[in-house]
């Protein structure tokens, strides 16, 4: 009777030995080529990972074009900051998951668009602190030069309020942008794919290999996005003067 | 054996809210709300546990504190579903699935705080302690921890707030909490049921938010009259 | 006005309870339920049960509403239940084994095939059969010692194949074999959960059994929401659904009929932990299935599924009009 006990790994033959240690199913499935290219039972890694930038990139730019607009608005007037402070603290208490679920169910259905609707609500809030903060910030006195020069008012936050806020709008991009990629991972529950859904078919068929191996490629890509987001960061800020405010979402 | 009658279900229809739903599942909600809770403030407790003695040690030189920072970075870029499901594999149905992953996303939020509060505290304060003779210890718990406090109540408070969020995902694994029924009414597609345990959680994210605002104005009286925090 | 009051008072009350209890695990439930077991010896074999009990479910509609009638009527007969809900049978199984999920809903055909593939491969000859005594009997040889299998009901769920009506009818498609030769000039995509391709009843029972072309496989749900919508736009044709699904024909699909007999007597029957295989729990499940016949498994998924009634409630419903409670 013992015997009949263990094994979860169904694709085994009884007549093998069977190594079903975690270890063994994370080595197993790095080295197995179909868990990179995908085949017709497995999801790969590499079209989910290209499906994961899709989502998040359509996420971050969707966010970026309503939080830019709506920053400069708010810089313009005296209680914009109340809103902002607002705002922000209202969404982290918004549960990220259950709006997709919700939009999922409701008219927007289930796709691709409940999880980028979801993304775009999550991104705001780092977005529009960071952006309101740098252009809120510009020297009152390259504000005043402007209007001397005869700018308009749209004039100036083209070319003097936006280059000079850039660094904070890096460093509002970076923060969401590493938050959108690791929470696109959700995107798998509602069928949207993306990397998370490496996680979600493990553990559906019980494969630690595959669970854990997409654990390791979504946590690696966040962090080389977080680096090369630093750096582009950090030479805005060479370039448009060393101001070190950081406004840190989380 | 075969039952002669036939069965005769009614529903109460699936509006998007209804007050009837409320009352007559309150028990439901009561239990998932005690769940919710005990998840929450079991993650905090353990990042609170955690985040202490890890923030001592960083302040004691500078590539520690290089290091644990950097831990701190990759703890938070895991993605909270892929945690919980990790974890599935070492303690399946039991709390810590969900507690181990959200203490540890607790933790990152306290360090940076902690760290980012002490170091708020300026040289001049430090100085005209050390100058009126006190030592290094009493300097720390009497002038840096202080000033420190607001920064850290801070950091609590988006812990705190951003775990009663995180639990949800819970639900997906099969721990108990608002998530559960969230996903429950993701799957029969039963609006009524999704919608009042999302909103729960938002309530109790600000009921949690203002408790703990509520407490620090009555532990830290000296700053009461210094504007908000 | 007062009631609304009442109702808002109890709500905060209930919220500031909540936020004072600090200790783990929660008790009370059990109290009132146990004075009422008295009058259910129909239902409890007379007998009274205690400690906590684990429903679980498999994350599909029907699946939700068993566990849900399972776990209403064990807290009836004096257990502290919970239910608990997991993507898969792969998910809950292990946990099944070893007891920290009391009881589960299960299917008989699928779960010996589960089993025997888990213990002799996936290409092991299926022992599930068309008979439901014989798949019993199977079933019980496969079960390891810490698992029981209760009565079977009479009311079944195969898992079946839909593809869209205009299809069937463009093409004068009614059974699985019909659709197999189709799909020798025109391959099909699938559309099923995850666990699909490893599991004998699914995907690889259609390539052996039928022979069936499929150009690819396109992960969904247990015949839900996602695989209705990867139906509706066409990225997959042919999705797995269950037979006591009411929806699917109104919703524009065709059920196929299974003329091979790949899917076998999948009866529902209750799986526990052998320490619930006698006393209350068993008597109580098993008067479950005693009154759980085709009819009523369409209606109860009806109830859930079409009017949006919530397991629970349909639950309680259902035992009630079954005699089982009062």
């Amino acid at each position: 009777m013992a015997s009949r006990v263990g094994h979860d790994v169904m694709l085994l033959t009884a007549t093998q030995p069977v190594d079903n240690s975690l270890w063994h199913q994370i080595t197993t499935w790095f080295s197995t080529g179909s868990s990179w290219t995908g085949d017709d039972v497995t999801t790969g890694a590499l079209p989910a990972l290209i499906r994961h930038v899709w989502i998040s990139l359509l996420a971050l730019g969707i966010a970026v074009a309503i939080a830019l607009p709506l920053a400069v608005l708010l810089a313009r007037w005296r209680r914009g900051g109340v809103v902002v402070t607002s705002l922000a603290n209202a969404a982290r208490s918004i549960p990220i998951v259950g709006i997709m679920l919700l939009l999922a169910v409701g008219k927007v259905g289930i796709g691709v668009a409940s999880a980028v609707i979801a993304l775009v609500i999550f991104a705001i809030p780092p977005l529009l602190t960071n952006f309101y903060t740098g252009i809120r910030d510009v020297d009152p006195e390259a504000r005043q030069a402007a209007i001397g020069m005869g700018m308009s008012r749209g004039q100036m936050t083209l070319r003097v309020e936006l280059p000079l806020a850039l660094p904070l709008i890096a460093t509002g991009i970076r923060l969401a942008a590493v938050q959108v990629w690791a929470t696109a991972t959700i995107a798998a529950i509602i069928g949207s794919g993306g990397l998370g859904q490496l996680v979600t078919e493990g553990y559906a068929r019980l494969r630690y290999g595959e669970v854990y191996g997409g654990v390791f490629v979504v946590v690696v890509t966040a962090i080389v996005l977080d680096l090369v987001l630093r750096r582009t960061e950090g030479e805005l800020r060479r370039r448009f003067g060393a101001r070190a405010a950081i406004v840190d979402g989380i | 054996m075969r039952p002669p009658e036939r069965f005769k279900f009614h529903s109460t229809g699936d509006p998007w809210l209804s007050w009837h739903y409320i009352t007559s599942h309150s028990h439901d909600i009561l239990t998932a709300t005690q769940d919710h809770v005990i998840l929450t403030l079991a993650s905090v407790g353990l990042g609170v546990l955690f985040a202490v003695p890890l923030s001592a040690l960083a302040r004691r030189r500078s590539w520690l504190r290089e290091v644990v920072l950097a831990l701190c970075n990759a703890v938070y870029a895991i993605p909270s579903l892929a945690f919980v499901i990790a974890m599935f594999k070492f303690f399946e149905l039991s709390r810590l699935t969900v507690i181990i992953p959200l203490a540890a996303y607790c933790q990152v939020i306290l360090v940076r705080n902690i760290l980012t509060g002490l170091d708020e505290v300026s040289s001049e304060a430090v100085d005209a302690a050390r100058g009126m003779g006190f030592s290094p210890t009493r300097i720390f718990w009497r002038v840096r921890l202080p000033i420190a406090v607001p920064t850290i109540v801070a950091g609590l408070r988006i812990a705190v707030v951003s775990t009663i969020e995180l639990v949800v995902i819970g639900g997906f694994i099969g721990q108990n909490g608002y998530g559960h029924y969230i996903f429950e009414g993701y799957r029969n597609s039963y609006h009524t049921e999704l919608l009042t345990y999302l909103l729960m959680t938002i309530v109790l994210a600000l009921i949690a938010d203002f408790l703990i605002l509520m407490a620090q104005r009555v532990l830290t009286p000296w700053r009461r009259g210094l504007g908000t925090t | 006005m007062s009631r609304r009051t009442r109702s808002a008072v109890i709500s905060i009350a209930s919220l500031a309870l909540a936020f004072g209890a600090t200790a783990c695990g929660s008790s009370s439930s059990g109290g009132d339920q146990s004075v009422k077991a008295g009058n259910g010896p129909s239902l409890c074999g007379g007998q009274t049960g205690s400690g906590k009990v684990v429903v679980g479910a498999a994350g599909f509609s029907e699946n939700e509403t068993l566990a849900a009638i399972y776990a209403a009527a064990l807290k009836e007969c004096g257990y502290d239940t919970s239910t608990k809900t997991f993507d898969s049978r792969e998910v809950y199984y292990p946990a099944l084994k070893k007891g920290t999920i009391g009881v589960v809903p299960e299917y008989a055909a699928t779960l010996t095939d589960f089993i025997n593939g888990q213990v002799n491969g996936a290409n092991a000859p299926s022992k599930a059969s068309g008979q439901i005594d014989q798949t019993m009997t199977a079933l019980k040889g496969e079960l390891p010692s810490s698992l029981a299998a209760l009565d079977a009901a009479d009311a079944t769920d195969k898992n079946a194949f839909a593809i869209p009506t205009q299809l069937a009818s463009d093409n004068n498609i009614t059974t699985m074999s019909e659709l197999a030769t189709y799909t020798q000039g025109h391959p099909l995509t699938l559309a099923g959960p995850p666990e699909c391709p490893t599991r004998p009843f699914c995907e690889p029972g259609l390539k052996k059994t039928y022979n069936m072309k499929i150009a690819g496989f396109k992960q969904t749900d247990a015949g839900g929401p996602l695989t209705i919508k990867a139906l509706k736009q066409g990225t997959a044709q042919i999705g797995l659904v269950f037979t006591s699904d009411p929806t699917i024909s109104a919703k524009g699909f065709t059920v196929l009929d299974d003329d091979k007999n790949l899917q076998a007597s999948d009866n529902i029957v209750p799986i526990v932990s052998s320490s619930l295989a006698n006393g209350a729990a068993a008597s109580a499940l098993n008067a479950i299935s005693a009154k759980l016949d085709e009819q009523t498994l369409l209606d109860l998924n009806k109830a859930v599924i079409v009017d949006h009634g919530q397991p629970a409630e349909v639950a309680a419903q259902f035992l009630q009009q079954a005699g089982l409670t009062s």
